[in-house]
């Protein structure tokens, strides 16, 4: 399947390169902490989405790790901002791998992509550090010279586990 | 025996025994069944189980709560909720009881939720209708740190208890999905109760030792001991049925926001909890200082409580005495 779209992309003519840089600059905008630049990557219609389950069908009708239209990043990320967020004093440091992409679907009329790829995302915190590694899927839509994220799904290898608390997206 | 392949039955009885020509001649498969609790109750459709053999019974433990229960589920117009739009799970590294003191303790949300309030003193809105939508900001000031000084906290005995006091419809809250609720909810019970079951007693409620249900983002919590130092927590969102399928949803939708592992609300609590760990354990001092709104307790004849204010300590005070209690009876 994977195989075959990727054919299909470079049958179109599609080039991986600038979807991989933008999932590289999209990671290392989180890396940085600069979460308003991270949000500023979203389309207005964009949604942030961890799913609590594997193979979850909808962020409706069951609960979600995350699950933020633009409205709730922007509270998200005026909270990470905020001096008495306890649950980031001190701050995670994180560091982000992204990698195996590929160009899962193409709608050439609309100028929207979807891009899949898998991620190991390390973060230490007060003396701890934790793993998190999943499955990622970008939904983009060209935006000028770059794109915007339609949706950003994350799939955690672990996402059904009990997680001690999460407070930076992943 | 799971290695061996016996298979029980979903009741426990044990129903298959593979080679069983190697068992004696004697063998009873009824005395192999899989152990029981030994004591159970069940209240609308929630079951509750003791591993104790002796004890009060469930009618006496549980009886100064049914109203508590009987509040949440009245409100579903089919009269039954559903708890299938999965969980969350969060762990930390502290004693089960930070949690379980958290939970009806109202001195600790304005510093410890004050990253949810903006500079504006608004915090997030948090309820279907409240605004727009199922949208979870509040552009209006009420849900703001001074009003949680008004709140009371009730001690019902047992450990049990709630705080005061959330009216689910205050005349202004309107949308077109909790507008339909109301309607549905009248159709199927009466104005009159309708209205009762929309101004509601409780914001959260605490079934002793490890159960609470909280009434705004409403869900039932379950509270697990792992060890002494830590502590796995699980959140059902609740689906009133019969109520619109949208309204629903929102509740679904705000308790990522208040109670997930990754939340705006939990995630400080779950901070708070590690670090008062950390501090009991540094064994420098005895003694812990609860003794906030000591002596200033009242009765409340209506619901056959005892009643004060919610940024005291009375029910901490309380679900201590009750841990005390049950301990020394175990001993």
């Amino acid at each position: 399947m994977a195989l075959a779209t990727r054919r299909l992309a470079v049958a179109a003519g599609i080039d991986r390169g600038p979807f991989e840089d933008f999932l590289i600059d999209e990671a290392r905008l989180l890396d940085e902490r600069r979460f308003r630049d991270w949000m500023a990557l979203f389309a207005e219609d964009g949604t942030y989405w961890v799913p609590s389950v594997p193979d979850q069908k909808s962020p409706f009708d069951q609960a979600s790790l995350f699950y933020d239209d633009h409205d709730l990043m922007k509270t998200r990320i005026d909270r990470l901002e905020h001096p008495r967020i306890h649950v980031q004093t001190p701050p995670s440091r994180t560091a982000h791998i992204v990698g195996n992409v590929v160009i899962e679907h193409v709608d050439d009329g609309k100028g929207e992509f979807r891009v899949g790829s898998t991620f190991i995302m390390v973060e230490y915190r007060d003396d701890v550090q934790r793993l998190f590694a999943g499955r990622q899927r970008h939904h983009l839509r060209r935006h000028g010279e770059t794109f915007r994220i339609v949706q950003k799904r994350v799939d955690l290898i672990n996402c059904d586990a009990a997680f001690e608390a999460m407070a930076v997206p992943i | 025996m799971k290695d061996h392949g016996w298979a029980y039955d979903t009741d426990g009885k044990l129903a298959t025994v593979p080679v069983p020509e190697g068992c004696g001649a004697d063998f009873d498969k009824a005395a192999f069944g899989l152990a029981r609790a030994p004591r159970v109750g069940e209240y609308r459709g929630f079951v509750f189980a003791s591993l104790a053999d002796k004890g009060p019974s469930f009618e006496d433990h549980i009886g100064p709560m049914k109203g508590n229960i009987d509040d949440l589920v009245d409100r579903a117009p089919d009269g039954t909720l559903a708890l299938d739009a999965g969980m969350h799970r969060y762990v930390y590294n502290g004693n089960w009881k930070l949690q379980v003191e958290n939970v009806l303790d109202s001195y600790h949300v304005p510093f410890g939720h004050a990253s949810t309030v903006n500079q504006q003193g608004v915090q997030f809105a948090r309820r279907e209708g409240d605004q727009k939508g199922a949208a979870v900001i509040e552009t209006e000031k009420k849900q703001t740190a001074a009003s949680w000084k008004d709140r009371k906290s009730f001690n019902a005995g047992n450990g049990h208890g709630w705080t005061s006091n959330t009216t689910l419809d205050d005349g202004k809250r309107s949308s077109p999905v909790f507008d339909e609720y109301k309607r549905v909810l009248a159709e199927k019970v009466g104005a009159e109760r309708a209205a009762e079951i929309l101004t509601p007693r409780l914001h959260n409620s605490l079934i002793y030792p490890n159960m609470s249900i909280m009434g705004l983002n409403i869900h039932v919590r379950v509270i697990k001991p792992i060890a002494v130092d830590r502590t796995e927590v699980n959140i059902y969102p609740i689906r009133l049925s019969g109520a619109p399928e949208d309204m629903n949803f929102a509740n679904i939708r705000l308790l990522n926001v208040t109670h997930s592992a990754a939340s705006f609300v939990q995630t400080d609590d779950l901070e708070s909890f590690v670090r008062a760990q950390k501090g009991l354990q540094s064994h420098l001092t005895d003694w812990v200082d609860i003794s906030r709104g000591l002596g200033a307790e009242e009765p409340d004849t209506a619901t056959n409580a005892t009643r004060g204010l919610a940024t005291h300590e009375m029910v901490v005070r309380a679900q201590y005495k009750a841990w005390l209690g049950y301990m020394d009876e175990a001993a």
